[in-house]
């Protein structure tokens, strides 16, 4: 007979790998923020493949026990969710990260201090909001750390408005202009991950109350 | 989509985000209704992530447009002479097809409906396609000013996004709407 505890110990290695997966994002963007601190130096991409692959590796073993286990608490269609939406995050910092090194000359005298605040902030909301889902929020709770993810979304919209603005204005060179932005983007779609991340386990928290 | 088509066509001033912010604001509203009506009603014909899918995809258009529109505005003395017509009505047949879906979804039309307005919107996304390809053309041509052809390309391909979101919510619709059947 199965045990009452044997099945909930199943379901904490699926909160255990679902944490572990959103501090992978939070270090690569930890990484990241390392490289827009110091934009004038050549950046290693070793941190980030890390950050990826283990990232990935986590994500394999997710699906691995969604199909081995049985899970009680959670369903399989949003910890598979969440688990894509969360290996997306050092994904696109990786993106991000390459295109950083082959536009180094265009970036080297760029201040990135608004993102790495907004970077930090959401990829800090994920992870706590991640850690939630053990402990059963409400649904009040959730909604209060999803407020404050697509505010920290929501000022990365108006910080990239406010850059192409400059970047359109006829001060800088086209091809810089085309180098900026796509490296704005990547760095808003990297929010906007995160945003995405917080959507789910709010959709996750709203099905279970 | 009016607030766009008003944009586009104002050749005298310069043009307000207001409009586009509040009808994007009023679509979030909704949208949070509908999350919450979720919590409190107990039966409801749909399945709760159904009606959520539905909510999320209708969402995404309004918010495309807003994309656009401050882009727009932002590069106002790069673009205003742009002649985005082509796109325009298809944007326009695109919104109206998705409304009149959802009317057909409220009145439970049933699939064969439904199905005929999804191949509607699925054309005009083919058609989308088609129109931004030739503007491209046109942007990335080598006698045309490189900076307005990397801001126009970014709006052009926004305008074609927001066709793409259409698309979504009526595949979404269908996809509900065949569960249901």
């Amino acid at each position: 007979m199965i045990s009452l505890q044997k099945l909930l110990s199943k379901d904490d290695r699926f909160y255990d790998l679902l944490e572990a997966s959103a501090q992978e994002a939070r270090k690569s963007v930890q990484a990241l923020n390392r490289i827009l601190s110091a934009p004038n130096k050549t950046p290693s991409m070793e941190a980030f493949h890390q950050s990826k692959a283990a990232d990935k590796e986590i994500t394999e073993q997710i699906n691995q026990a969604l199909i081995t286990s049985f899970v009680t608490q959670l369903d399989r269609e949003d910890i598979e969710m969440l688990s894509a939406v969360l290996y997306k995050i050092p994904k696109t910092v990786e993106k991000f990260a390459e295109r950083f090194i082959v536009s180094a000359a265009h970036a080297a005298k760029a201040d990135f201090s608004r993102h790495i605040r907004l970077l930090e902030a959401g990829t800090n909301q994920v992870v706590q909001m991640v850690e939630q889902l053990r402990r059963h929020p409400t649904v009040e709770e959730i909604k209060s750390m999803n407020q404050n993810l697509q505010r920290v979304e929501s000022e990365a919209d108006d910080l990239i408005l406010e850059i192409l603005g400059d970047l359109y204005s006829d001060r800088h060179h086209p091809t810089t202009v085309l180098a900026m932005k796509d490296l704005y983007e990547l760095l808003e779609k990297v929010i906007d991950r995160c945003r995405d991340g917080g959507n789910v386990v709010t959709h996750i928290v709203l099905k279970h109350s | 989509m009016e607030a766009l088509k008003s944009t586009l066509n104002n050749g005298a001033g310069r043009p307000s985000l207001e409009s586009f912010r509040e009808a994007r604001r009023q679509n979030k509203a909704i949208t949070e209704n509908i999350a919450e009506l979720q919590l409190r009603a107990l039966v409801t014909s749909f399945e709760r992530e159904d009606i959520e899918a539905v909510a999320e995809a209708l969402y995404k258009i309004p918010k495309t447009v807003e994309k656009f529109a401050e882009r727009y505005l932002l590069s106002y003395k790069h673009v205003r002479d742009f002649d985005f017509t082509r796109q325009l009505v298809l944007l326009e047949e695109a919104t109206k097809s998705v409304l009149e879906m959802v009317q057909a979804f409220r009145a439970l039309a049933g699939m064969a409906e439904i199905k005929r307005l999804d191949r509607r919107i699925q054309r005009l996304e083919n058609e989308a396609d088609d129109v931004v390809l030739h503007l491209v053309g046109q942007l990335i041509a080598p006698e045309f000013p490189t900076l307005r052809g990397i801001i126009l390309k970014d709006l052009v391909e926004l305008n074609e996004k927001v066709v793409d979101r259409c698309r979504d919510a009526s595949g979404v619709i269908a996809r509900v709407t065949m569960k249901i059947s």
